[in-house]
This record gives C-alpha cells, structure tokens and sequence, in this order.
C-alpha cells in the first residue's frame, strides 16, 4: 500500500524538452486549426510551458500526448474566449495540404464550421488527429459514451448541412 | 442506442466484440443501413484533405526555452511543486502533534509558597467561572458603584453584617459581597487533589485560603497503616477570590475531581430586604397605634401583632444576613490523598508486569490520541473537505 502511494506521488519527471522534440508538431496543427496561424505558435508553446509548470500533477495514467492535447485543448479555450478575432475555422481548414481544395473539401469545412464548439472539437480530434474515444475523452475530462455520442450527433449535423447544400439550386 | 447510432463507432472500430457482431448481422439484412454505411464512409473520407501538413513554426525556440529550464537546478520550491501528498502527511503530522502535545502535557505539579501567593494577580483579574450575564440596561452597576451600594446596604443595615452566622467564626475584615457586579451568587464546590505530601499541601492550602482573606472551617487527616494518607479541608474563601483559590490549589496536585456550583440568590436577598423595611413600617405602626390605644384590651392585641412582626421581621432578617453571608464568603471542600508510591505497592512487580503496565499505557495513549485524531477531523471536515474538493477541481481542470 504505501509503495503503491509513494509511486504514486513520485512519478517519473518528464523530459519536456524530448516531449516537444515528439509532439510539438501535432501540438502546433491542432492549436493551428483551433485559433489560426498567428496564434498557433504561441498556443502551442504555452502548453508546453503550462506542462511544464504541472509535470508533477502528471501521474502518468495516461500517455503523456494525451496529457499534452488536454493541456492544449484549455490553453485555446483560453485564448479563444480572451480574444475575439480568432480566425474563423473554414479559412483556417482551407489552409490544408492542398492548396486547390475542391469544392466538397471546402463544403466539409463550412459544414464543421457550423457544428456546435463541443461536436467541432470532438471531430476534428477524432477525424484529423486521428485520437480515440478514449483518448478524447482522456483530454476533455468527459467518459467515452459521450465522445461517441457527440460523434454521432455531429455526423448526423454533417450529414444534414451537406443534404441541405445538395438540395439547394 | 439504435443500431443507426452506432455506425459511425462501427467504422471507426469503437465497438464491443458483440455490438460489432449485431451490427454486421444488421448490415447484412438490411440495405438501407448498408446504404447509410457507406454514406458516412464517404462524409468521413472527406476529411482526409483537412489533414494539416503545413510546417510548424516556434519549435526551436521553445526547445531552446525548455532545455534552459531543464539544466537549471531547482533551488526553490513553490507551493504548486510540492506534491499534494506531501500536504496531506504533512496536515496529518500537525493534527497528530497537536494531539498528542495535548495528550501527553505534564501536568503542573509546584508546591504553593508564601512568596508565590504574595505575587499572584489579583481576583479582579482572573477570569470568571460560571460569570452571570451583566444587565445590558442602563441600570448596570459598575464594580465602584457596586462597591458604594454594598458600603450603604452595610451601613443601613449594620446589625446584618456584623452579625455572625451561626457556628461559623468571620474572618477580620468582612469582604465584598459577591464578585459578579449587580448579583449575588452563592458558590460552593469540592476538589479532590492527588499530592506527594498531605500535610504538608494541607499546610500550603490553609496559608493560602488564610492570605486570601478566607479561613477554615474544619480539618481532617488520617494515615492509618496500610491505607493511602488522606486530608479534607473545609474552607471559606471570599466570593471575589474563589477563583483565584481553586486555581492555586489545582497547582498544588493533580487534580483527581472538581466540582463547582453556583447560585444566584438576587432575588431572594432583595425580597427579603424589601420584606424587611415594611415589617419595620409596621412595627413603626404598631407603635403610634399602641402609644394612641385607650383601652387595655386594644393595647394587648396590638402589643401581640408588634411582637408578631417583631418576630416574623427578625427570622427574614437572619435569613437574608445568611444568604449575603454565604454570597459573600464560598465554601470549598479540599481532599488531599497521596500519590501511591508504586514500588510500595507492588513490591513483587517482575519485568513482565512492568512490560505490561507500559504496553496497556502506550496503547492507552495511542487509543486516546487516534480518538483526538478523528475528532478533530471530523471537527475540522469543513475545512480539509473544502480543500479536497478544490484539488479535485483543480485537478479534473488541469487534465
């Protein structure tokens, strides 16, 4: 028992240079996607800091990536309630690998623009960060069932925005 | 949740082992839902062109930051770096300290001096025990006002003081009346007090109540063979200095049992009193009555009602004198016994009694200070249940 509580309180420091050396690039799309390119940067190496300053409440339950994307995931809630001219999130996606996106691309983006902030979060961790329900949950403190739930919930949202686009002359 | 909910778990390979057997068995059957299925594959392959490969930027120079706080050696702890576990042991080891400096306080065990009673505070100053409630009114008496109200009260009526009570011897100087401004209380009570030496704390007791203006009553001690000596003192002490008294005689010993009491005799006094001056009205009455009388007849039955009052205003005037008398001086009853000498009594104690008697103290004291322990928890729960709540918070935050 008291082994157990000792390991508990004393976890494994984390390297956070060697974090960032692994993971800043998935930090930095993900904070990319959420508050834009001018601020991507400063989103990312905040979490970084803010991991950082709480690498000791770090008990390792998780994998530390996880850890770092919930970090992630309050340091653009903060930046996006403390500023009011984030970029909007179509032209943020249009921003992709491709630079001639096609038209049902751009659609797609519109369409995720719409959904609500929670089902936007949810599928743009699960669809393009490729995080599973476990792992979402894991970031944004919410049990599995509800991440599949919003999942579903914003398909059907997705499915219905595009059939109202199709359906229009 | 209907098997349409789940085809999106379904292709992102979320489900159970048995809800991906049902859904296939579904997809099969049915092809409006293997309609729907591929769908959503499409809607979800649209997303493979939203996948972000632009190159990052600010990634050396926040390396460069974080390897710089790595290579410096942490000489400060702050508050968020020290582990949470530490704080909970460390709130634990106080409320364990703090029980156990209570549990194991020696107890006070000087002998009282002549020297040491010379420079004790005053009664004045010492706190009151079981103090009444002072009137709020505009009728509260300070302590000189009551001082002056007992000086006309003593004056008016001298008889009353100067008096003694039956059986009783009064000390030189009659003292204040109660200590309690505006009340007269009646206080008694009993200590029972544990020493090394009986005669000689019954000594230092006597010298002590004899220095507060107090006397004693009566004394008893005995020191049979085979029995533990004991003393009981009876003793009057003045009501202002009671306190005083019971605290330097606590000092003297440990104290085994204390009993006080109080009662407030105000109303009674004041009654009587008033009772008092009318019965004197009366016999004044009865006087112009008798000296005005004309035949012999009227003369003895107003010299029979004179007597009446007579009698009836003497029996309230010395009952109201003894009620200010046992306001004014309080009784106390003091029983010394000495400490057993253990070796005397147990002169055939082997090593395994010793060890014993020692195991059943320690967990006797360990008993009472785990007792300590969880009764100041849960006394405390408001406090150490807040504090566990915001670093739940805290922590579900952070994550």
């Amino acid at each position: 028992m008291l082994t157990m509580m000792l390991r508990r309180t004393k976890p494994e420091p984390l390297a956070m240079s060697e974090l960032a050396e692994s993971h800043y690039d998935a930090i930095w799309r993900f904070c990319y996607r959420r508050v834009g390119h001018d601020l991507a940067s400063d989103a990312a190496q905040e979490t970084f800091l803010v991991a950082l300053q709480r690498q000791h409440s770090f008990r390792g339950d998780s994998d530390p990536k996880t850890w770092l994307f919930g970090i992630a995931v309050n340091v653009c809630r903060g930046l996006i309630r403390s500023r009011k001219e984030i970029v909007p999130l179509e032209s943020v996606v249009a921003l992709a690998s491709d630079s001639n996106p096609s038209v049902a691309t751009i659609r797609l983006q519109q369409a995720i623009a719409k959904l609500s902030e929670d089902h936007r979060e949810t599928v743009i961790l699960h669809e393009i960060d490729g995080f599973t329900y476990a792992e979402i949950g894991a970031m944004l403190g919410i049990p599995e069932g509800t991440v599949k739930s919003r999942l579903h919930h914003a398909f059907v949202a997705l499915r219905k925005s595009l059939g109202t686009e199709d359906a229009q002359p | 949740m209907k098997l349409h909910d789940q085809l999106n778990a379904y292709l992102d390979n979320e489900l159970s082992f048995a809800d991906r057997v049902e859904i296939e068995k579904a997809l099969d059957q049915s092809p409006e839902l293997r309609e729907e299925l591929e769908a959503l594959r499409v809607l979800k392959s649209g997303f493979n062109p939203l996948v972000n490969t632009e190159a990052p930027t600010g990634k050396q120079e926040l390396l460069a930051r974080l390897r710089q706080a790595e290579s410096q050696p942490k000489t400060r702890v702050g508050w968020g770096t020290m582990p949470k576990f530490a704080w909970g042991m460390g709130a634990i080891l106080a409320l364990f300290s703090v029980a156990i400096l209570q549990e194991f306080r020696p107890a006070p065990t000087t002998s009282i001096s002549t020297s040491e009673v010379a420079s004790m505070p005053p009664a004045s100053s010492a706190p009151a025990m079981g103090q009444a409630p002072v009137p709020t009114d505009a009728k509260a008496l300070s302590t000189e006002s009551m001082g002056a109200a007992s000086r006309e009260m003593a004056s008016s009526d001298q008889a009353v003081a100067s008096s003694p009570a039956p059986g009783l011897p009064l000390p030189p100087s009659v003292p204040q009346r109660g200590k309690i401004v505006g009340r007269d209380i009646i206080r008694s009570g009993s200590l029972q007090i544990e020493v090394q030496d009986v005669r000689a704390a019954m000594t230092s007791a006597s010298d002590l109540v004899n220095s507060l203006g107090g006397f004693v009553v009566s004394s008893q001690s005995s020191a049979n063979e085979g029995q533990v000596p004991t003393g009981t003192l009876e003793v009057r002490i003045p009501a202002g200095k009671f306190e005083q008294a019971v605290r330097q005689l606590s000092e003297s010993g440990r104290v085994l049992n204390e009993s006080i009491a109080a009662q407030d005799v105000t109303a009674e006094i004041a009654a009587g009193e008033g009772r008092v001056r009318a019965l004197a009205d009366a016999e004044q009455t009865y006087l112009r009555m008798l000296q005005q009388a004309k035949t012999t007849a009227a003369q003895i039955e107003i010299r029979r009602r004179l007597d009446e009052v007579r009698a009836e205003r003497e029996a309230l005037r010395a009952e109201t004198a003894r009620l200010q008398d046992l306001a004014a001086m309080s009784s106390l009853m003091i029983t010394f016994t000495q400490k057993a000498r253990v070796e005397e009594n147990q002169p055939n104690a082997t090593w395994w009694d010793d060890s014993w008697q020692g195991a059943s103290n320690t967990l006797d004291a360990v008993g009472r200070v785990v007792g300590r322990v969880a009764i100041y928890a849960l006394f405390l729960s408001p406090i150490w249940l807040t504090a566990l709540a915001w670093l739940a918070w805290n922590r579900r935050k952070q994550r």
